[in-house]
């Protein structure tokens, strides 16, 4: 559905997005997560034809953007771009009446969209009296106006609140759920991106570190036995001999997980050598730990 | 004509109208003022003075209007951060054009209320002659463009500017250069934008500080002065349309 390749973005000589390839297939929804200033935005602006890339290539299901083919293309896409856009002194109904009209869709795509973020009643209202979770709502509404085949919401819960970030999360899955939206959103908090997404890229300093399934990042987590003793040079000793895997930690050394059997004799071989142990526990690393090694950076929660 | 529809729709509850009425009623009152006094000597040359001095209040009032309107226009899509949806849907070019041609017509609703207001004042005061139609019809065409050049102009600073006070100051800058420009050397007059009301104006006065009497003439029209500000309008109009759309969001 997306595929970028080599795209770059060059801002008064300093490279904001570097070589940029990513790959969003039908029915995922990406998680795009990175630290702030990594080059998301400027990256999904690139994608929209929002910004002019320096080099490289954005291909929408399929074919190459050009300054040409870019609106068309764009009529299977809702897109929501950093904070919402509105007439603040129109009600929503009138701001989704001015993008359906924009669009040139049914008119009765303006009640259909409405009640999908559940703005119904508050659609009369001006939307500089809404709240800011009502305004991305609207925003959100006003990107499904068509009912496009891709929906691409650059960090849709930023600003809001706990309630309005889990509503928003909710509807971004049943939009996914119910009618097979593909959905690319980006993100710099990665417990967001950990509850949202199938797939994710990860960008760090404008390049693209990792991307691949949700599940293959959790692999990264695989659990593993920290082993604590008496005497850890022996024991080292021991499992060099015995060629079991290992890492050595300051008092501690991890294992890959064991069978049972594994465990059993080398706790037996470990009593032999009146080496006594002192704790065997499972260990496994979140989400945080591998984002931190891939990227650099603490990320925030 | 899909995006005027929609720029229609934007402006409302905007109150655009009061802005047209608001510049009208201030230079219907001034007129009516100015006009109150008028003795037969006025009265003949009544036409002459109105078309005199009508240009000289367009020099003060309408460098304003248009900054006003053309911030109006502007704002309402700084103010909501509607320009990055709005490329996502429709041709920059389609929006530039619509903005403009939405502040022509409120541009040319003015200009139509100031020649429809000096037809009144001269049957309301009882002019002598009748009215001169086609030195009207020039104060029309001129004033139209001189306006259509200065909203061209605020447009594009109100595009390029999010916050509006500058746009707006300027155009409060404009107003004074545009009046003080008049009581320059003719050849001085013609860089400053905002004078163009006076510059090309038909009518001049000669003023006798000894028997105190004002006496209006006739000049032949400035096909010259037109032709620059066609020329200013146009290479506006291309400045905006290249900066607007090369612009990135």
């Amino acid at each position: 559905m997306i595929k970028t390749k080599d795209l770059t973005k060059v801002y008064y000589k300093k490279t904001c997005v570097n070589h940029l390839n990513m790959d969003v297939e039908k029915g995922m929804i990406y998680g795009f997560l990175g630290p702030n200033g990594a080059g998301k935005s400027t990256s999904l602006k690139m994608i929209l034809g929002l910004a002019k890339p320096t080099e490289g290539q954005v291909f929408l299901f399929g074919e190459e953007i050009t300054h040409q083919n870019r609106l068309e293309k764009l009529k299977d896409i809702g897109a929501l771009i950093e904070s919402p856009s509105y007439y603040g002194h129109l009600s929503g109904r009138e701001n989704l009446e001015i993008i359906q009209m924009l669009k040139e869709c049914d008119p009765q795509e303006v009640d259909r969209v409405l009640e999908i973020v559940r703005l119904e009643k508050e659609q009369d209202k001006k939307v500089s009296q809404y709240s800011l979770g009502m305004k991305q709502r609207l925003g959100l509404a006003g990107a499904l106006i068509g009912n496009p085949k891709l929906l691409i919401l650059d960090e849709p819960t930023n600003g809001l609140d706990p309630a309005g970030i889990q509503e928003m999360r909710e509807l971004i899955k049943f939009l996914a759920r119910e009618f097979k939206m593909t959905i690319l959103v980006s993100s710099h908090l990665l417990s967001e991106i950990d509850q949202l997404a199938t797939h994710l890229g990860i960008i760090q300093n404008g390049e693209m570190i990792y991307q691949d399934s949700l599940r293959n990042l959790h692999r990264y987590s695989q659990q593993r036995l920290a082993l604590k003793t008496i005497d850890l040079p022996k024991t080292i000793q021991i499992l060099e001999k015995n060629n079991i895997p290992f890492e050595q930690e300051r008092d501690a050394v991890l294992m890959q997980r064991l069978t049972d059997e594994a465990i059993g004799q080398l706790s037996c071989m470990l009593g032999k050598m009146n080496i006594g142990i002192t704790r065997i526990e499972e260990r496994q690393k979140s989400l945080e730990e591998i984002f931190l090694e891939l990227t650099g950076k603490v990320v925030s929660l | 004509m899909k995006s005027i529809r929609i720029e229609w729709r934007k402006i409302k509850r905007k109150h655009f109208a009061l802005v047209v009425l608001g510049t009208l009623l201030l230079l219907l009152f001034w007129q009516l003022w100015s006009t109150s006094r008028m003795d037969e000597t006025d009265l003949i040359q009544g036409w002459m003075g109105l078309l005199y001095q009508m240009p000289l209040l367009n020099c003060i009032v309408l460098p304003i209007m248009t900054g006003v309107l053309a911030s109006r226009i502007s704002d309402i899509e700084h103010k909501g951060n509607t320009f990055s949806m709005l490329r996502l849907l429709i041709q920059n070019r389609s929006i530039y054009f619509a903005k403009i041609y939405l502040g022509v017509f409120f541009v040319g609703i003015t200009t139509l209320g100031e020649v429809m207001m000096m037809l009144m004042l001269g049957f309301l005061r009882g002019f002598i002659t009748s009215p001169p139609w086609g030195f009207l019809i020039y104060f029309f065409g001129y004033t139209l463009l001189v306006s259509i050049a200065l909203y061209l102009f605020q447009l594009l600073l109100s595009l390029i500017f999010k916050n509006q006070l500058i746009p707006i100051g300027i155009s409060i800058m404009g107003s004074f250069i545009g009046l003080f420009s008049l009581y320059m050397p003719g050849r001085i007059q013609e860089f400053f934008v905002w004078g163009y009301y006076g510059v090309l104006s038909n009518v001049r006065m000669n003023w006798d500080a000894v028997s105190r009497i004002i006496d209006y003439y006739w000049t032949p029209l400035n096909w010259g002065g037109i032709v620059v500000i066609v020329a200013f309008s146009i290479v506006i109009t291309a400045l905006g349309y290249r900066l607007f759309i090369r612009k990135e969001y």
